[in-house]
């Protein structure tokens, strides 16, 4: 298994995606340096309720940038909203390197070499996870931490350590999430293959889902068939975090989400792996 | 009596209605060069899928090293190329084989360069793969198949995009690994008239079936041109052809043919001294042939090969 994680690593240091991925959430950093910076400093991108829901629930959902009450005296909850916003960057980050790296074997026919040689599929692929996971794990918590850095620096706020904790732990949750998004992305690979489609098809999912979601999430609970495409949504768990909605069982979801991707997709994939054949 | 390398018994593959594979009986010799012919879609790819765990048999058994069961081990014995060169293309050659190696987990670093020379890609320095022409993209996934020295070798039309200095080098680094090395090779392709040069062994294979195996000696002896002749009694025609006919090389199979290898254009009189002397012809004819004819005669008709 060592092995084949260290041939992971080396086929990503020798890949494009080694600098690709930092570029591109440099790039989105200095996106978010341009919304702190921008005349007002408040970025919205929201969906508002009526007012009786309003009374019943946060009455907005969405991605928020530097919205601050009172910007002379910011609140530690306003900069993390403003910084896990900001992670929506690295769903599409998470997307694209899961997609290139899981799938660059398949279309080269690279994957054929392992097998071929007497290497077990199972090993292969964990390895490929593993790599992913780590690599997203690193780009991911590097971003975070940057984004609050950024942020506290601009602000000219100093958190302590129970806030620090705080965030982390919010940070955290959202990656149980990416982990099983990743996983999601991984089994639609196994069965299609073609990075093009399966590009699509991933972003259709993760970008439309967002779009429904921020149309039915006042009733949400209403809509059956709807409701269950969106908590498979990576979206709907960023949003509904962005907002501090973690009292409405939020936490729960994120951990039913978790283990459905370790439990049912991880197990799905290597069924898949195991009964296909190479061409 | 030989180790036998790889053996299929009763191979079959199914896709749906469509066989693949019908019963292949296969069965390669330690060191020796089996050449696989057969025309394109005639499943010879799909009978190198299986034998590297590629693809899964529909029916039938595998062997490799003797083992029929759990062959990955033994397949890590083997190296191979799969029809179009599987490489990263963004990458060099040598970090092309550092992850191979990597991979497999040969601890010497030097076999990449040994490997990298050997079939002469030392000198690509930081060239990326994508940047190589076809020919060399089949030695780097012949280097490929040759890291970590192994003892099968699997090569999958392996001189397609090769220039004729290449096809040359490739046939005598490929005897000499079957020579030297003592490695099996099983090697596939359309092009009969480069096997011909190379192969121990014949596999002819035509619409998933294997018509025929054949050992280079035996197919060499079958192309010869010779006179095939039957008689009614075999005794008394090789005393005719002997002391009559003053005729030294010829060899008696069973059924009772003869081949006569000499006076190949004198049917008509050899035939004359048989019936003077009270023998039934009941065959005569001039055979032997081109691999290529004798390719197209087994599978009954001239086809595009």
């Amino acid at each position: 298994m060592f092995n084949q994680l260290k041939s992971e690593f080396l086929k990503l240091k020798y890949s494009k995606l080694f600098i690709a991925v930092p570029l591109l959430l440099f790039a989105g950093l200095i996106l978010y340096g341009s919304f702190s910076l921008s005349a007002g400093g408040t970025q919205l991108f929201v969906s508002e309720g009526d007012e009786e829901t309003n009374a019943a629930i946060q009455g907005i959902i969405g991605f928020f940038a530097f919205t601050f009450e009172n910007i002379d005296t910011p609140k530690f909850s306003e900069i993390m909203q403003s910084c896990l916003s900001c992670n929506v960057f690295l769903w599409i980050v998470a997307l694209i390197l899961t997609i290139q790296f899981f799938c660059y074997d398949y279309s080269v026919g690279t994957i054929k070499l392992p097998i071929a040689h007497g290497i077990s599929r199972v090993k292969v692929y964990f390895a490929k996870v593993i790599v992913i996971v780590l690599y997203n794990a690193i780009c991911y918590f590097l971003f975070n931490v940057i984004t609050l850095c950024f942020t506290c620096i601009q602000i000219g706020y100093t958190p302590n350590i129970t806030e620090l904790t705080q965030y982390l732990g919010y940070i955290g949750l959202n990656f149980l999430v990416m982990i099983s998004f990743i996983l999601l992305c991984i089994n639609i690979c196994i069965c299609l293959k073609n990075t093009g489609i399966i590009a699509t098809v991933m972003c259709l999912f993760t970008l439309g889902g967002a779009v429904i979601y921020t149309g039915i999430w006042q009733n949400f609970h209403s809509h059956i068939i709807l409701k269950y495409l969106v908590w498979l949504n990576p979206l709907y768990y960023w949003m509904n975090m962005g907002t501090f909605r973690l009292e409405y069982g939020l936490v729960n979801e994120i951990i039913v989400y978790f283990v459905f991707g370790l439990l049912f997709l991880l197990p799905l994939s290597v069924i898949f792996i195991k009964k296909q054949e190479f061409k | 009596m030989s180790e036998i390398i790889c053996q299929t018994t009763e191979l079959c593959k199914n896709y749906k209605n469509f066989h693949v594979l019908q019963n292949v009986n296969l069965s390669i010799n330690r060191g020796e060069i089996y050449g696989l012919i057969g025309e394109n879609g005639a499943g010879k790819s799909t009978l190198i899928r299986i034998l590297t765990g590629l693809a899964f048999q529909s029916s039938g058994v595998v062997s490799l090293f003797g083992k029929t069961e759990n062959l990955r081990y033994e397949r890590a014995k083997i190296g191979c190329t799969v029809e179009m060169p599987a490489l990263y293309k963004d990458m060099t050659a040598k970090q092309n084989l550092e992850i191979q190696r990597v991979q497999r987990g040969i601890p010497e670093k030097k076999c990449i360069s040994k490997t990298l020379e050997l079939v002469g890609l030392n000198n690509t320095k930081k060239k990326k793969v994508n940047d190589f022409s076809l020919g060399m993209k089949q030695r780097l996934a012949l280097a490929i198949a040759l890291l970590g020295e192994p003892e099968f070798l699997i090569l999958d039309e392996p001189v397609n995009g090769l220039d004729p200095t290449g096809i040359i080098e490739l046939r005598e680094l490929l005897k000499k690994l079957a020579k030297e090395n003592h490695v099996t090779i099983l090697i596939s392709s359309h092009i009969l008239s480069e096997l011909n040069q190379l192969a121990t062994c014949y596999g002819f294979l035509h619409h998933g079936k294997l018509l025929k195996q054949i050992t280079a000696t035996e197919l060499s002896e079958e192309c010869k041109r010779h006179i095939k002749l039957k008689t009614d009694d075999t005794k008394k025609t090789v005393t005719v052809l002997e002391e009559q006919l003053k005729i030294k090389t010829f060899s008696i199979y069973p059924d009772n043919f003869i081949r006569v290898y000499e006076k190949l254009d004198e049917t008509h009189t050899i035939s004359k001294a048989l019936s003077s002397n009270g023998i039934v012809v009941e065959e005569i004819s001039v055979q032997g042939e081109e691999l290529e004819t004798y390719f197209e005669n087994l599978i009954g008709g001239k086809k595009y090969v």
